[in-house]
């Protein structure tokens, strides 16, 4: 059979983003992935302001001022959500890889999710003072 | 009998400068099933329209396709049980993370490249002996292994991974799960070189446990389950305890 150059289909390709192909086990994989570079990025954030504290107690006071308004305790809440997410997500994995659960996965994440939503619920009430 | 809408991505490398989507017409019934509604439109409306398809009876594996943006074996997928999905029309798309060759045709040549690559047969070892009688494996372990022998090489679930998505190294999931079948087989000789051949970053550790191969294998193997083991089995070597 005579073959012409076979190109790879570029509209086939991201199969995986595609909304019916979403299954549970790749919901898992891209909230991991996105809570990953947001507690990246949420690090580096914290690193400058409590860094604040090395320049001057009256920059550390101004630092923690900005960013205990409301809308910061907020977003401080909903970082206790993604870290219990990613940890507990990060568990069901490791779980995975030492041979244990596999074919439990879907109820591992949903656990994972459930819990991570109670702690960013619980998070807000407990935090109710502050907003 | 009912009416279906159904768009294929249809490509001819000689003709169109890219692939794109035609809906053609047909009739259905309930025992009609994907693969029917294809030979309908190449006999009587499209004859160019370009398939693969051989035993008709979802064990050679020639069919496997993306309809309705999951990949199953078309000859195994009945009209009237996924009609709903899409609101009474069927896409139909080639398999995805293979070079298309024209219209539903993939080629499937990397596929087969890893697969081989696993060395999926059984390699004795000459310096040991063979047995008087015949070797011996006993009931759980045959029916544990049967779950991965039933692989027939469709290419379904290495369409349906997102890390071929973006890598084509990555050997894929058949091939991990068949090296873990003959990793655990007890007449290998040869688990030390299969372990090395898969534990790397284009083996085992690339597999994020995403699923999607599990879920869309025809067959019931469970390429994600098999991984895992070899992870295991891949560190216990490295720590020096198996």
């Amino acid at each position: 059979m005579a073959r012409v150059t076979a190109k790879r289909l570029p509209s086939v390709q991201y199969s995986h983003f595609r909304g019916r192909a979403i299954g549970v086990g790749t919901a898992a994989w891209i909230l991991h992935r996105i809570s990953g570079i947001l507690l990246t990025i949420y690090l580096m954030m914290h690193i400058v302001v409590i860094g604040q504290s090395v320049r001057s107690k009256e920059a550390f006071d101004a630092a923690l001022h900005f960013v205990q308004k409301p809308p910061f305790v907020v977003l401080d809440c909903a970082l206790a959500g993604t870290v219990a997410y990613h940890a507990l997500n990060g568990l069901r994995l490791i779980s995975f890889d030492l041979g244990w659960g596999i074919r439990a996965q879907k109820l591992l994440f949903g656990i994972s999710l459930i819990l991570a939503v109670a702690t960013f619920v619980v998070s807000l009430v407990a935090a109710r003072s502050l907003l | 009998m009912a009416k279906l809408a159904v768009k294929i991505l249809r490509y001819d490398p000689e003709k169109d400068p890219a692939p794109h989507h035609e809906t053609y017409q047909v009739e259905y019934e309930k025992s009609t099933m994907v693969l029917d509604v294809l030979f309908m439109i190449k006999d009587f409306v499209d004859g160019s329209l370009t398939y693969r398809r051989s035993c008709r009876q979802g064990i050679c594996g020639s069919c496997a396709m993306r309809v309705n943006d999951r990949e199953r074996l078309t000859c195994y997928t009945r009209v009237a049980e996924i009609i709903g999905e899409n609101g009474g029309e069927i896409t139909i798309e080639p398999l995805a993370n293979l070079p298309v060759i024209k219209d539903l045709v993939v080629d499937i040549g990397p596929f087969f490249a890893k697969y081989k690559a696993i060395k999926p047969y059984l390699i004795h070892d000459p310096n040991k002996p063979v047995p008087e009688k015949e070797y011996r494996v006993s009931k759980e372990r045959t029916t544990h292994l049967q779950q991965f022998g039933a692989c027939i090489q469709c290419g379904a679930c290495y369409s349906a991974c997102p890390i071929l998505g973006s890598d084509d190294d990555y050997l894929g999931p058949a091939a991990l799960a068949k090296a873990y079948r003959f990793a655990n087989d007890p007449r290998d000789d040869a688990r030390a070189e299969r372990l090395k051949i898969v534990g790397n970053e284009i083996g085992v550790w690339r597999c994020h446990t995403i699923f999607n191969c599990t879920e869309v294998c025809p067959k019931g193997v469970e390429p994600t389950y098999a991984i895992q083991q070899l992870k295991r089995m891949t560190v216990q070597r490295k720590l020096g305890f198996r």
